[in-house]
C-alpha cells in the first residue's frame, strides 16, 4: 500500500539530497576540502588544473544528505577552456543549492571578483578563505567576521590540507544565505571590502637572515656531491658512490644490497636528503627557489639536476637495484624454482611457468620489472607535483610550445604524461582550443612514455653509453618537435594566449606523496596487472597454436628487414600494443638476455616509445576525439614509427655508431 | 577605480616597457588582453612585473602569473 501523499512529500523532503558545490579559482584546495568532507580522496597537486572532471561525494549529517561536488578550477564565469566550461555548466544545468567558494584568502582581491560573479547566480554562497597558515606567514589578516557582515553571507578559515576549519564549513552546509547586492561599481566595492576587511600586519613576512643562507649552502654542497658522479671520472675524484660500495662490500656478500647502498650513497644522501631538508627548513630558499626556476639560465641548471636525480632514482634504484631484487631474488631464486618443482610437467605447467606463462611473464613483469620503476617514479612525479615547480616550467617552455601549435600550458599534459599518458589526454582540457587539444594528444601518443615505459627504457639505457640515452630521447624529441611543427600548420583555428598562476614553491606533504603515490600503485595494479596477464595468456595461447611463429615470421620484413631487429622482438611490439610498458619489459628482458646489440636496442626502445598508443589511451583518444580520429592517429603513428626506427638504424650502422 | 585623467594621457606606457622590479598601476587594458581581468588584472589594479623572458612574469596581491608578451603588452600602465 502507497504512502500517503503528504506523508511521501515529508520523507522526500527528509532525504533530499542538497546539492554542494565546490568553486573557485585553480589552485586554491577545492580538492582538499572535498577530500576533507567525503573522505573520498582526490588528486591534490600544487599546480592549476589538476581537476578536469567533476567529483562527486556524499556525506550524511543526522537526517541531512548532502552531495559536494568538487569542479575544475575557473577565473571568472566566462570560461577559457574545456575544464571551465565544465564547472560553469554544472552551475547553470544542476543549479545547486549551495555554491561554497573556496578561496585563497591572502588574494583578497581575486577572491571578491570571483564571488560577486557567483553571487549574480542567486545560489546560497559561502566563502571558504582557505590555506590560512600561509596567509599569516606571509604576515596577511583578514577578518572573517567583519568580511562575513560585509558580504553577508557565511565566512570561513580552513587550512584544507590538515583538516583545520572543516568543521566550520560543515556547520553551514545548510546555509541559505545569499551574497548582500552592491551598489558601486565591482572594482569600487572590491577595493571598500577589501579596506575594511584586511587587517594592516604590524610585522609582515620576516626578512631574510643569514641563517637561511646555510640551508642554501647545504643544497649547493648536495648537488655538487651529487655532479661528482658526472665530473669525478675526468677530475679523477674519488667517488662517494665508489668508498660506499666497497664498504659495503666488505660488509655483505649480498649484491643487490651493496648496489642499493651505492645507489643511496650516489644521489639520496648528497642531494634529495638536504633538499627535502631545505624545503622544510626555509621559507625564504623556497621563495628563492621559485624565483630561480622560472629563470631560464638558473632554471635549465634546476631543470637537468632535477631530471638528473629522477633519472638516478627511476632508472637506478628503480630499473636496476629494485628490479635485480625482485626479478632475479624474489622471482628467479624463490617464486619460479618452487612453482616449477610443485607443478608436474604439463600444459598447466607451460601456462604458468613456461615460457610465456602467466607468472613466468605476466605477473613477473608486471611486479618484478614494471611495478619498481612506476613506484619509484610515482614517488619522485608527486613530490614534483605538490611542490610547485611544474607551472615553472610550463614557463620556460612556452616560446618552444609557440612553434608546435600550443602554449607553456600545454607542457603541464605533456609532463602529465610521465606519469600516465592516459590520464593526460583527459587533462588536455585545459587547453583553450580544440586544435591544440588535438595537437597535445597527437604528441602524447607519438613521443611521451609513460612512466612504466620510460622507467624500464631508462633500466635497459642504463646498462649502455650515456650517449645512447641521448640519442633515443632527441630522436623522440625531434618527432614530436616535426609532428607538432606539421599539425600546428595543417590543423585550422588558433592557438590561444598563454597565461598561467605559478603558485608558490611549498613542502610537500609527505602523507599526501606517500598517498597519492599509494593510490596510483592500486591503480596500475588494478588496471595494469590484468593486461600484464591477458597478454602473457595471448602469447600462450598462440604459442600452443603454433601460430606465434607464424606471426613472428610474417612480421620478419617489418621487424627483422626494415629495422634489423630478431625476430622475437615481434612478440615485444605485439604485446606493446596492449600497453607499451608491457612492449618495453619484454625489450627489457631480451637486453638482458644479450639478445640486442647496442644499435638494437636504441633503435628498438626509439621505436616503442613512438609506437602506437596503449589500448587505454586509445579508448579515450575515442572518447575525447572520435572513432575516425583515434584511427587515423593510431594509424598515423604505427607507420610513422616504423619510418623513424628505420631511418635510425640506416643513419647509425651507416656513421659506424656503435655506443 | 577610477583613474585621474593624467595619469592616463601623460605617464602611461606598455606594461612591459617597464623595468624589471617597477611597480605600476593598471590604466587601460586592450580588447585582446580582456581575458586577464580573471587573473584580478584590470584597470586599477597594482602590480609589479618580475620577469621578461621568456614569458612575462607579474605580480599582484602577492600572486604571481606568467603571461606571454603579446598579451602583456596589451595593459597599459603608470609606474608608481
Amino acid at each position: 500500500m502507497s504512502a500517503p501523499v503528504a506523508v511521501r512529500s515529508l520523507r522526500q523532503e527528509r532525504t533530499r539530497i542538497r546539492r554542494i558545490a565546490l568553486v573557485g579559482h585553480p589552485n586554491v584546495g577545492k580538492s582538499a576540502v572535498f577530500t576533507r568532507l567525503t573522505g573520498r580522496f582526490v588528486t591534490i597537486s600544487n599546480f592549476p588544473g589538476t581537476t578536469v572532471e567533476v567529483f562527486r561525494g556524499r556525506i550524511s549529517l543526522g537526517d541531512s544528505e548532502y552531495e559536494i561536488v568538487d569542479t575544475p578550477g575557473i577565473n571568472s564565469l566566462r570560461p577559457h577552456s574545456e575544464d571551465e566550461r565544465v564547472t560553469l555548466e554544472l552551475l547553470q544545468l544542476e543549479h545547486p543549492d549551495l555554491i561554497v567558494q573556496v578561496a585563497d584568502g591572502a588574494n583578497l582581491r581575486r577572491t571578491l571578483f570571483l564571488t560577486a560573479e557567483l553571487g549574480k547566480l542567486g545560489i546560497p554562497l559561502v566563502l571558504d578563505l582557505n590555506m590560512q597558515d600561509e596567509r599569516v606567514a606571509n604576515g596577511i589578516h583578514v577578518d572573517p567576521k567583519r568580511l562575513s557582515l560585509r558580504l553577508g553571507i557565511p565566512v570561513v578559515e580552513t587550512v584544507a590540507v590538515r583538516g583545520d576549519g572543516i568543521e566550520d564549513i560543515v556547520q553551514q552546509l545548510s546555509s541559505t544565505s545569499r551574497l548582500a547586492p552592491r551598489e558601486e561599481p565591482l572594482p569600487d566595492w572590491v577595493e571598500r571590502v577589501v579596506g575594511e576587511t584586511l587587517v594592516p600586519s604590524e610585522s609582515g613576512p620576516v626578512p631574510v637572515s643569514t641563517a637561511d643562507r646555510i640551508p642554501m649552502s647545504i643544497l649547493g654542497l648536495g648537488a655538487l656531491l651529487h655532479l661528482e658522479n658526472y665530473l669525478g671520472p675526468w677530475l679523477g675524484w674519488p667517488t662517494l658512490h665508489g668508498t660506499l660500495e666497497s664498504v659495503l662490500a666488505g660488509l655483505t656478500s649480498w649484491e643487490w644490497l651493496v648496489q642499493g647502498g651505492a645507489t643511496l650513497g650516489g644521489w639520496v644522501l648528497p642531494v634529495v636528503l638536504p633538499l627535502l631538508w631545505v624545503l622544510y627548513r626555509s621559507g625564504h630558499f623556497r621563495q628563492r627557489l621559485g624565483v630561480w626556476s622560472r629563470e631560464v639560465v638558473r632554471g635549465s641548471l634546476i631543470l637537468l639536476l632535477t631530471v638528473s636525480v629522477i633519472y638516478h632514482l627511476v632508472g637506478e634504484l628503480g630499473a636496476q637495484t629494485l628490479v635485480a631484487l625482485l626479478e632475479d631474488g624474489l622471482f628467479g631464486q624463490l617464486v619460479l624454482p618452487i612453482l616449477e618443482g610443485l607443478i608436474p610437467a604439463g600444459w598447466l605447467h607451460t601456462l604458468l611457468v613456461g615460457k610465456y606463462g602467466l607468472i613466468s611473464v605476466g605477473l613477473s613483469y608486471g611486479v618484478a620489472i614494471v611495478l619498481p620503476v612506476v613506484f619509484c617514479f610515482f614517488l619522485a612525479f608527486s613530490f614534483l607535483e605538490d611542490s610547485g615547480y611544474l607551472p615553472r616550467l610550463s614557463l620556460l617552455s612556452d616560446r618552444l610550445l609557440r612553434g608546435l601549435g600550443l602554449n607553456g600550458k600545454a607542457f603541464l599534459p605533456m609532463v602529465l604524461g610521465l606519469g600516465c599518458v592516459t590520464m593526460a589526454t583527459l587533462t588536455t582540457r585545459i587547453l583553450n582550443t580544440r586544435k591544440e587539444r588535438i595537437i597535445a594528444s597527437v604528441l602524447l601518443a607519438l613521443g611521451i612514455p609513460c612512466s612504466a615505459q620510460l622507467g624500464v627504457i631508462l633500466g635497459i639505457a642504463a646498462g649502455l653509453s650515456g650517449w645512447a640515452t641521448l640519442v633515443i630521447f632527441t630522436t623522440v624529441a625531434l618527432q614530436v618537435g616535426l609532428a607538432g611543427l606539421i599539425l600546428s600548420r595543417v590543423l585550422e583555428g588558433p592557438r590561444s594566449d598563454f597565461i598561467l598562476e605559478l603558485p608558490p614553491i611549498r613542502s610537500p606533504l609527505w602523507q599526501n606523496i606517500l598517498r597519492k603515490t599509494w593510490l596510483r600503485v592500486k591503480w596500475f595494479l588494478r588496471e595494469a596487472l590484468p593486461l600484464f596477464l591477458l597478454g602473457a595468456l595471448v602469447l600462450f595461447v598462440l604459442e600452443q597454436l603454433n601460430w606465434l611463429e607464424a606471426i613472428i615470421q610474417a612480421t620478419a620484413p617489418l621487424f627483422v628487414g626494415l629495422l634489423q631487429l630478431p625476430a622475437e622482438s615481434a612478440t615485444a611490439f605485439l604485446i606493446g600494443f596492449l600497453r607499451r610498458d608491457y612492449g618495453a619489459a619484454g625489450l627489457f628482458e631480451m637486453a638482458r638476455q644479450g639478445l640486442l646489440d647496442p644499435v638494437q636496442i636504441v633503435v628498438s626502445l626509439t621505436v616503442m616509445i613512438l609506437f602506437v598508443p596503449c589500448v587505454a589511451n586509445f579508448f579515450v583518444l575515442i572518447k575525447e576525439h572520435r572513432l575516425a580520429a583515434a584511427l587515423g592517429i593510431l594509424l598515423s603513428i604505427t607507420v610513422y614509427s616504423l619510418l623513424v626506427g628505420f631511418i635510425l638504424n640506416l643513419l647509425l650502422r651507416s656513421l659506424g655508431i656503435t655506443f | 577605480m577610477k583613474i585621474p585623467e593624467t595619469e592616463r594621457l601623460n605617464d602611461r606606457m606598455r606594461l612591459t616597457e617597464l623595468t624589471l622590479g617597477d611597480s605600476c598601476r593598471v590604466t587601460d587594458i586592450e580588447r585582446k588582453a580582456g581575458l586577464l581581468a580573471g587573473f584580478c588584472i584590470y584597470p586599477g589594479a597594482r602590480l609589479q612585473l618580475r620577469q621578461k623572458f621568456p614569458a612575462v612574469v607579474i605580480a599582484s596581491e602577492g600572486l604571481e602569473f606568467a603571461i606571454e608578451e603579446n598579451l602583456a603588452r596589451g595593459v597599459w600602465v603608470v609606474r608608481e
